[in-house]
C-alpha cells in the first residue's frame, strides 16, 4: 500500500484526538510544568524562581516521608494486587456458574468510586462500631484500631485498595489465560506433565505479557493513591498514610503554593517515566512483532 | 482413595473457597446496604445485624431532602454518556490510525500520548481551570464534558485490539475499492464491539467518578461523587462525626448507576479485554 | 470517502453544537425584573447549614428586590474555589471564615476591610463580645462582621452520673473532681475488659490539641514569645499534655486511640466529652441519652478555653456596583439581627443584645457555653497559621498531638520537634 496516501488518511483519523489531547491533556501538562517553575498562590501573579522548588524538594522531610509512605504502599499493594489477580483469575477461569458469579462479585467493587471505597472502608474499621472488629472479638481477637494504630493504617489501606481493586488485575489475568490455546496444554500433558507441570511450563510463561501489562498500570495506579486515603485516614495517624499525591494536594490546595505542589507532580513523573521506560519499550518491540 | 474420588474432593474444597471469597468479597457492599436501611440507633449498635431491625428509608429521605440529589444526578448521566461518546468515536479513530497506519513520528508521537498515563491529574487542574475561565465556560456542561476527552488509555487499549484484528480483512475490502473510513466504519468498529464496550465502561465509570476537576470547575452543575462528599460524608468539618446510614445511603445511590452498567455489559466487558473478539 | 469524512465533521459539528447550547449560561448578575442575585458561602454541613438556609430564606422573602444564594460545602474546597473564582472575577459576594483563616486570606488580598461596610450597615462595635470583635482586625482594620463565637464545654451524661452515685447536677469543675468522678464512670466488666468509659480524649482528632490548648492557657503557658518564635514547648506546654495524656494511659478513665468522642457519647460508651455548642441539636435529638452542659474544667490556675469564631467577609470585588453593596450590607445586617435562630443550630452569637435576650437564654444547654465567652483563648493570629494549625494534614499541631495521644513520644519530645517546625514555617521555609 502507498505511503503517502495513508500519511493523509492518518492526519484526518487522527485530527479530532489530536486537538483534544492537545488542549485538554498535553497542553495543561506543559501549563503544569511551568508553573512548578514559579512562585504562585493562585491570586497573585506567578513568580519565576527557575529550579528553586526542585532544591527545596530535595531538603523537605515531609516530602520525603510522603515519598517512604507511598513506596511503602506500592510495595504491599502491588504484588498482592498481581497475585491475588491471578490468584482468583486461576480459581474463576472455568465455566460453572459459581465461578461466573465469583468474577461479577470480584469486579464489581472495581466501579464504585474511591470516595465512597474509602467511607465504607471507614465504617467497616471503625474501631467500636466496625464490622471487622465485631468479628474479630468474636473469635477471640482483640479489637483493633485499624485506621488509628501507627503500623496498622497502611496495611488496612493496602486491605480496602485490594477490595476495590483486585477485580480489575483478575479481569485482565482471565483475558490473558483464554488467550492460551488449549492445544498447549494438551501437548504438555501428553508429554507427562502435572497440573502444576502445566502451570509452571505453559501458563506462566504464556502469561508474560499480560502479567507486564498488569505491573505497568498497577504501578502507575498505586503511585497516584489518594482518594480512598484521603477520606480513610486523611494521612495520619502520625503522617503514616500521607502518600505523595496527597501532599501534592495539601501543599497546592491548603497550602496554595501552587509551584511547589507542580514540582512534586513533576518528580512523581519522573519517577513512573523512569519506572515505565523499561516496561514500555518491552510492549514497544513485542507491539511490533505481531 | 480413587482419583476420582481425590477429584471429587478438589472439586469440593474449591468450590467452598469460592463461596468464602465470594462472601468476602460482597459483604462490604451489602453491609452498605445495610447501613443505609436503618435507623441511626441500630447503626451505632455494638450488635452487628445484618438484617435491619427496623427497616427505615428514613436516611434516603434526609438525604433527598436536604440535598439537590437529583439534579446532581443528572449532571452526572449525561457528562458521563457524553464523554463516552466522544470518546469511543475519537480514540477509536486514532487508535486505528496508530495500529494500521505508517506516517512520520508515529511511535514517537504514541509514546508521548501514553506517557501522559503516567503525569497525576492533579497537576492538570488549574491549567485547565485557567483555561475554561478566559474563555467563560466554567461551571458549565462542556468543562464537565471536554477535559475528559484527552483520554489516553483508549489509544492504549483499542491499539492493541485493532493489531490484533488479521489484516486480510482489510485488505480484502480494500480490493473491493473501500476507502479507509468506510473500511473503519463499516468492518473495523463492527468486530471491535468488545473492545469498545470495555473503553465504554471505562470512559462512562472514570467520568461518573471523576472529583477534583468537577469540584473546582463548577458550582451549580456540581456532580454526584462532589455533592456526595462535600455535602454528606462529613469530611472534615466542625462536627466531624459522620452519620453512617445517611453516608452509605448516599454512597449506594451514587454507586448504583456504575453497578448497574457494569452488570448489564458486564458480559461483553469481559470479552472485551480478552483483545481476541474476532476469535469468538 | 468524501461523504464519510463530511459526516464525522458533521457529527462532529454536532456535538459541539449540543454541548455548547447546554453549556452557554452565563451568570446573569442581576435577574428578571431587576433583582439583584448575590452569592453567599459557607463551609456549614450540618445543621448548622439548615439554620443559616433558613435565614436566608426569610431574608429573601422579605427582601422582594434581592435573591440570596447560599452554597454549602466543606471549608477546604471551599477555599480552593474562593480563590479560583477570585481570580476569575466572579468572586461570592459575602463569605463566610474562621477568625483563624483570616490572617492568610487577608495577605492575599483577597478581603476587603469592612469597617466603614459595618457601619454603614448600623451595627456598633459595643454590641459585639470584644474578644470576637477584636479577633478579626487584621493590620488594625475590621475584615469581617463576627457572627458567633464557639468554644468546647462539657457534655455529661446524666444517667450514668446517677448510676454512678454522682450528683447530676455538679459535674466536675476542676482536674481533681474530673478524675474522680472520672473513675467512678469507668466500668470493668467481669472479662476484665471496660464497657464504659469516665471520659472521652481523642487521639487523632483535632480536638485534642484545642483541649491541650486551652490547658496551656490556663496554667499560664502562651503560644508564642513576644518575639514571634514559638513558645509551647515550654514547661506548662508539656504539663497540659502530660494531664490529657494521664487520663488515658496512667488513670485509664479514658479509651486508647479514641477517634470520635461524639459518637461514643451518643452510643453512652463514654460518660464525659469536651466539645462545641455546634452539638447541641444533634445530642438533643438522641433518643434515651439524658445529658447536661458544663463549662470546661479548669484543671490549672486560670479557667481558659479554645475559642474560635465565624464572621462573615466581603471579597475584593473588581467593580463594586452600589447598588449590590447596599443589598449585600442589607444581608449582614439581617444575619446579624436574626443570629438567634442561627444560635438554635448550635452556636453562641456574638451579639450581646442577641445573647441576653430572654429567648436566647432559655436554651439553657447552651448557656454554660455563653458562661465561657470570657475565658475564650484564640489561636494565634498568623499568616501561615493553616500551615501550622490545619487538621485536615500533617502540621505541626496535629502531629505532636497524636504523638502523644497515641504513646509514640514523650510530650517534652514531641513539643519541641513541633517548636522547631513552626519556627521553620514562620521562618517561610
Amino acid at each position: 500500500m502507498n505511503k503517502n496516501k495513508y500519511g493523509g488518511t492518518a492526519f484526518l483519523f487522527l485530527l479530532p484526538f489530536l486537538v483534544a489531547f492537545i488542549l485538554f491533556r498535553l497542553g495543561p501538562v506543559i501549563g503544569g510544568f511551568m508553573i512548578s517553575l514559579t512562585e504562585w498562590n493562585i491570586v497573585g501573579a506567578p513568580k519565576f524562581i527557575g529550579i528553586a522548588n526542585y532544591t527545596r524538594l530535595m531538603h523537605d522531610p515531609a516530602f520525603w516521608t510522603a515519598m517512604v509512605n507511598t513506596l511503602y504502599f506500592v510495595g504491599m499493594s502491588v504484588p498482592l494486587l498481581v497475585g491475588l489477580g491471578l490468584g482468583l483469575a486461576l480459581l474463576y477461569n472455568q465455566p460453572a456458574k459459581s465461578a461466573v458469579f465469583g468474577r461479577v462479585a470480584t469486579f464489581a467493587p472495581y466501579v464504585m468510586m474511591p470516595t465512597v471505597v474509602g467511607l465504607l472502608w471507614k465504617w467497616i474499621y471503625d474501631t467500636r462500631f466496625g464490622l471487622l472488629n465485631y468479628y474479630l472479638v468474636k473469635l477471640h481477637i482483640p479489637a483493633i484500631p485499624w485506621l488509628t494504630d501507627v503500623n496498622m493504617a497502611m496495611p488496612a489501606v493496602v486491605i480496602a485498595t485490594l477490595w476495590w481493586n483486585v477485580g480489575y488485575t483478575m479481569v485482565i489475568f482471565l483475558a490473558g489465560l483464554q488467550d492460551i490455546p488449549e492445544e498447549l496444554y494438551e501437548a504438555a500433558r501428553i508429554d507427562g506433565a502435572g497440573r502444576w507441570g502445566c502451570f509452571r511450563h505453559v501458563t506462566l510463561p504464556l502469561l508474560k505479557p499480560t502479567t507486564f501489562f498488569i505491573i505497568v498500570i498497577t504501578l502507575i495506579n498505586s503511585f497516584q493513591v489518594f482518594d480512598q486515603v484521603f477520606v480513610m485516614t486523611n494521612g495520619g495517624p502520625l503522617s503514616r498514610t500521607i502518600t505523595l499525591v496527597q501532599y501534592l494536594y495539601k501543599v497546592g490546595f491548603q497550602d496554595y503554593q501552587l509551584g511547589y505542589a507542580s514540582a512534586v507532580a513533576y518528580i512523581l513523573f519522573l519517577m513512573l517515566m523512569i519506572l515505565a521506560m523499561v516496561q514500555l519499550k518491552y510492549f514497544f518491540v513485542k507491539g511490533e512483532a505481531k | 482413595m480413587n482419583t476420582r474420588q481425590a477429584n471429587r474432593m478438589m472439586k469440593i474444597v474449591m468450590l467452598a473457597l469460592l463461596a468464602g471469597i465470594i462472601v468476602v468479597e460482597i459483604a462490604p457492599t451489602v453491609w452498605m446496604l445495610s447501613t443505609s436501611l436503618k435507623p441511626e440507633g441500630e447503626i451505632v449498635s455494638s450488635r452487628i445485624q445484618w438484617i435491619p431491625t427496623t427497616f427505615t428509608l428514613e436516611n434516603y429521605k434526609m438525604m433527598f431532602q436536604r440535598y439537590t440529589v437529583a439534579s446532581w444526578f443528572f449532571n452526572s448521566i449525561f457528562a458521563a454518556l457524553a464523554s463516552t461518546v466522544i470518546v469511543l468515536l475519537i480514540d477509536a479513530m486514532a487508535a486505528y490510525a496508530f495500529a494500521r497506519m505508517k506516517f512520520f513520528g508515529r511511535d514517537m508521537f504514541f509514546f508521548l500520548a501514553v506517557s501522559m498515563l503516567l503525569v497525576p491529574l492533579q497537576v492538570t487542574v488549574v491549567p485547565l481551570f485557567l483555561m475554561f475561565q478566559k474563555v467563560g465556560q466554567l461551571d458549565s456542561f462542556l468543562a464537565l464534558v471536554l477535559p475528559t476527552c484527552g483520554n489516553v488509555f483508549g489509544i492504549f487499549l483499542l491499539r492493541q485490539f485493532f493489531m490484533t484484528i488479521p489484516r486480510e480483512l482489510e485488505e480484502a475490502a480494500f480490493m473491493d475499492g473501500c476507502g479507509h473510513f468506510r473500511i473503519f466504519f463499516k468492518i473495523v468498529l463492527p468486530i471491535s464491539k468488545p473492545a469498545l464496550t470495555t473503553l465504554a465502561i471505562f470512559t462512562f465509570m472514570s467520568s461518573w467518578n471523576s472529583f477534583l476537576w468537577p469540584l473546582i470547575a463548577t458550582d451549580k452543575m456540581r456532580t454526584l461523587p462532589v455533592g456526595i462528599a462535600m455535602s454528606i460524608s462529613g469530611l472534615g468539618g466542625t462536627t466531624a462525626s459522620i452519620q453512617y446510614g445517611i453516608a452509605m445511603a448516599g454512597s449506594l445511590v451514587s454507586v448504583l448507576p456504575a453497578l448497574i452498567v457494569f452488570l448489564s455489559l458486564q458480559r461483553f466487558f469481559v470479552r472485551g479485554i480478552t483483545m481476541s473478539g474476532i476469535k469468538g | 470517502m468524501k461523504k464519510r469524512i463530511a459526516k464525522v465533521i458533521v457529527l462532529f459539528l454536532a456535538f459541539a453544537a449540543v454541548a455548547g447550547v447546554t453549556g452557554c449560561k452565563q451568570q446573569p448578575k442581576t435577574g428578571p425584573g431587576g433583582v439583584i442575585e448575590l452569592q453567599f458561602w459557607g463551609g456549614w454541613t450540618g445543621p448548622d447549614g439548615k439554620a443559616m438556609e433558613q435565614i436566608v430564606k426569610s431574608f429573601n422573602e422579605k427582601n422582594k428586590d434581592v435573591k440570596v444564594t447560599l452554597t454549602t460545602f466543606q471549608w477546604d474546597p471551599l477555599f480552593n474555589k474562593f480563590l479560583m473564582s477570585m481570580r476569575a472575577g466572579n468572586a461570592p459576594d459575602v463569605i463566610a471564615m474562621h477568625q483563624t483563616d483570616i490572617p492568610q486570606y487577608a495577605a492575599m488580598n483577597v478581603l476587603e476591610p469592612m469597617d466603614e461596610a459595618i457601619a454603614k450597615a448600623g451595627l456598633k462595635p459595643e454590641d459585639f463580645d470584644a474578644g470576637a470583635w477584636e479577633g478579626f482586625k487584621y493590620k488594625g482594620k475590621m475584615l469581617a462582621l463576627p457572627l458567633d463565637i464557639h468554644m468546647f464545654a462539657m457534655y455529661y451524661n446524666k444517667d450514668m452520673f446517677k448510676k454512678a452515685g454522682l450528683d447530676p447536677e455538679k459535674p466536675p469543675v476542676d482536674g481533681a473532681s474530673l478524675i474522680e468522678a472520672a473513675k467512678k464512670l469507668t466500668i470493668t466488666g467481669p472479662d476484665g475488659k471496660v464497657s464504659q468509659y469516665g471520659v472521652g480524649v481523642p487521639a487523632t482528632h483535632q480536638h485534642a490539641y484545642r483541649y491541650w490548648y486551652s490547658l496551656l492557657y490556663q496554667d499560664g503557658g502562651q503560644f508564642m514569645s513576644p518575639k514571634g518564635k514559638a513558645a509551647f514547648n515550654s514547661k506548662q506546654g508539656v504539663e497540659a499534655y502530660q494531664f490529657l495524656y494521664n487520663l488515658v494511659y496512667k488513670e485509664k478513665v479514658a479509651p486508647e486511640q479514641e477517634t470520635d468522642v461524639a459518637k461514643d457519647f451518643q452510643s453512652q460508651k463514654v460518660a464525659m466529652i469536651f466539645e462545641g455548642p455546634w452539638w447541641v441539636p444533634g445530642m438533643s435529638e438522641v433518643k434515651g441519652l439524658n445529658f447536661g452542659t458544663a463549662r470546661f474544667p479548669k484543671i490549672f490556675a486560670k479557667q481558659s478555653v479554645w475559642a474560635n469564631s465565624h464572621g462573615l467577609c466581603l471579597p475584593m470585588q473588581k467593580n463594586a456596583d452600589p447598588k449590590r453593596r447596599e443589598a449585600t450590607l442589607r444581608l449582614l445586617k439581617f444575619i446579624s439581627d436574626n443570629s438567634l435562630d442561627w444560635a438554635k443550630g448550635g452556636q453562641i452569637p456574638v451579639r450581646k443584645s442577641v445573647s441576653e435576650s430572654a429567648e436566647f437564654k432559655a436554651i439553657t444547654l447552651l448557656k454554660p457555653f455563653v458562661d465561657s465567652v470570657p475565658d475564650a483563648v484564640y489561636l494565634p493570629k498568623l499568616e501561615k497559621g493553616s500551615m501550622i494549625f490545619a487538621s485536615n494534614a500533617s502540621t505541626p499541631m496535629m502531629t505532636a498531638m497524636q504523638e502523644v495521644m497515641l504513646d509514640q513520644k514523650k510530650p517534652k519530645e514531641a513539643l519541641d520537634i513541633a517548636a522547631k517546625q513552626v519556627d521553620a514555617i514562620l521562618a517561610g521555609k
